[in-house]
């Protein structure tokens, strides 16, 4: 793997402010990971991995502690920025697929590039049609989320988060609703989209899901462990 | 901003809205009623504008009468005051916001027809005095261009004169004689009857101006005493009034300190009172109306916050893959703004036909200008955009962390 990092993070906290009392749920967390990684995230639930993924996705701001994106502080963006930014770098899978129930399978692979720079719809129907391919989803394109299986539309969820061709490709519990044999398929194709260079980062508390990975980082109660 | 992402915000609303056609269609009521109403109102006091302006018309809102009059540089008036010219008529006639030009020429003579005979009031004037005073003939016809050019022996019967010297007979092609003279018969007016102050209006002959001083030539001339003018509208009345008196003190060689030799009498001042006070009747009743339309865009905005609630999973996935605010809030805007342009168009075509029920009601004609369809297009589309901005703003403001978790 290369030696050039993507995400960077110093001495990262978080901590939640509710009315007067402060529930800390990251402790100065540090973690490198470089172009081309395939990283596990593990850790039971409330440890904190969801909010370090929100943080690294730019969803969330660390209460203290640098984060370098690509090289670059993410700390002085605005959120129209960070919108851009996840546009352009970050691929979103989620455990609950999160696609839009009205617009069809390739609608919904379309439409981070109505945030993005591609205004001719030939061209974004184009891609839209390669990414479905990837994912060996061409047959279902206009087809609706309600229509299609769970593993089905989670690779709709992944052809949509390759559609801009991000670096990065963010994971929270990809295959948490999903039956084991389905699950492996999904892994299979993370698996090959690592192989065509993609960094990828995986949450989960699936420890055979976490062993696929290059490599697992273990948290609890907010430490990496 | 680019067009195409406007039409494709556009195009995204549309779909939605049909979606959920019988929300789309209760939440547009308030603005359809609020605009329908505003164009009835509208339409029928236009309407009622129109009727008071042409009431205003026959009793001379657009006529500016010339008379001559001397007076000295203190303010006396002088008895001897220079008559018109028929040069001068023929300037005023150019005069571009001067339509018609009626000189009038008083006399009274001796009429008779077989046995009667009586002393009736002979007015000369030439063909602009059946319209300027909006005079039609009952039969027969009024006096044209080529009568007065040739100063024709031909003459025109008010309704009283034709009843005294025809009563029920056909007067059309008979020849009277005035002063001895013989005068064919071309028409009679018809009635108008008595003024106010009892004199009867129908009780004179009217002939060509240019034939009076050709019969009745008794070593002195008439000279045109009185000039009757309208204006194409009642608005340039004082335009007109400028434009003459230029003229005038030019062709007369009036010096600057030297007062005029002759005297403008108009109502424009009464005129523009009257159509003030139907104005503010309009304003009036359209901010009536236009409550209903606030009440409409209120509507609007309570069902763009429900659907924000109901979207808000959406909203976060759309923030997540890179929707920035800007994104978000045209998203929603363009959905209200839409959603009231809608009920804008029903209720302009909605406004349109009743106003032609209503008008029936109140019996004068509706009048509904492009003017104010177009205002009424143009202000439900603010108000749609002017309710959305809440519902928007506050979808754009939202967390995309804690949308995304939220069910729909």
């Amino acid at each position: 793997m290369s030696n050039k990092t993507v995400i960077e993070l110093e001495n990262i906290n978080k901590i939640y402010q509710t009315g007067k009392n402060e529930l800390q749920v990251l402790f100065d967390i540090c973690l490198q990971i470089y172009e081309g990684d395939f990283i596990s995230i593990v850790g039971p639930s409330g440890s904190g991995k969801t909010t370090l993924l929100n943080i690294m996705a730019c969803l969330d701001r660390p209460t203290s502690g640098r984060y370098l994106l690509g090289g670059k502080n993410v700390k002085s963006k605005s959120n129209d920025d960070l919108s851009k930014l996840r546009n352009k770098s970050i691929g979103f899978i989620f455990q609950s697929f999160n696609l839009i129930s009205r617009h069809t399978a390739i609608e919904n692979v379309q439409m981070p590039l109505q945030y993005s720079d591609v205004i001719n719809k030939k061209e974004r129907a184009q891609k839209a049609l390669e990414c479905l391919e990837l994912v060996d989803l061409t047959n279902r394109a206009k087809h609706h989320p309600n229509e299609l299986s769970g593993g089905q539309q989670q690779r709709v969820a992944i052809a949509r988060s390759l559609i801009n061709n991000p670096d990065i490709i963010l994971a929270d519990e990809p295959t948490g609703n999903l039956d084991s044999k389905t699950s492996k398929d999904i892994i299979d194709l993370l698996k090959k989209l690592h192989e065509s260079g993609k960094t990828i980062i995986i949450i989960t508390h699936d420890e055979s899901i976490a062993k696929e990975a290059m490599d697992t980082i273990r948290i609890k109660d907010g430490r990496i462990i | 901003m680019k067009i195409s992402y406007i039409i494709e915000n556009i195009i995204e609303a549309k779909t939605n809205l049909l979606r959920n056609m019988p929300r789309t269609i209760l939440t547009s009521l308030g603005i359809v009623i609020g605009i329908t109403s505003v164009i009835i109102l509208v339409a029928i006091t236009d309407g009622a504008k129109n009727i008071i302006e042409q009431q205003l018309v026959s009793l001379g809102a657009k006529t500016i009468v010339l008379k001559p009059i001397g007076r000295t540089a203190s303010g006396v008036y002088r008895g001897q005051a220079a008559d018109f010219s028929q040069n001068e008529l023929k300037l005023m006639r150019a005069i571009p916001s001067v339509e018609y030009v009626s000189p009038i020429v008083k006399t009274s003579n001796q009429i008779s027809y077989r046995d009667i005979v009586q002393v009736v009031a002979v007015v000369g004037s030439n063909e602009d005095f059946s319209l300027i005073n909006d005079w039609p003939t009952a039969s027969g016809a009024f006096i044209n261009r080529i009568d007065v050019q040739d100063g024709a022996k031909v003459c025109v019967l008010g309704a009283s004169v034709q009843k005294r010297f025809f009563g029920a007979e056909k007067s059309v092609g008979k020849q009277i004689r005035i002063d001895g003279i013989s005068f064919r018969v071309i028409g009679h007016l018809t009635e108008k009857g008595l003024t106010p102050g009892g004199r009867d209006q129908d009780d004179f002959i009217l002939i060509p101006y240019t034939s009076l001083n050709r019969w009745d030539y008794k070593g002195q001339l008439y000279g045109i005493s009185n000039i009757i003018i309208s204006t194409t509208k009642t608005t340039n009345v004082d335009y007109a009034k400028f434009a003459i008196r230029k003229m005038l003190r030019e062709q007369r060689g009036l010096l600057k300190d030297q007062f005029d030799n002759f005297q403008m009498v108009s109502y424009e001042n009464v005129t523009k009172k009257i159509l003030q006070t139907t104005t503010i009747l309009k304003v009036l009743l359209s901010a009536i109306a236009s409550i209903s339309l606030i009440v409409g865009g209120i509507g609007i905005m309570n069902v763009m916050l429900v659907s924000v609630t109901e979207r808000t999973k959406e909203i976060g996935i759309r923030i997540t893959i890179g929707a920035t605010s800007k994104d978000i809030i045209f998203q929603f805007l363009s959905e209200s703004a839409l959603l009231s342009f809608f009920g804008g168009l029903v209720g302009i075509s909605l406004g349109y036909t009743l106003s032609h029920v209503a008008s029936g009601f109140v019996g004068w004609p509706a009048i509904i200008s492009t003017k104010s369809i177009a205002a009424a297009c143009l202000f439900s589309a603010f108000i749609g955009i002017f309710f959305g901005i809440y519902p928007a703003y506050k979808a754009a403001k939202l967390d995309p962390i804690k949308a995304i978790r939220n069910e729909e």
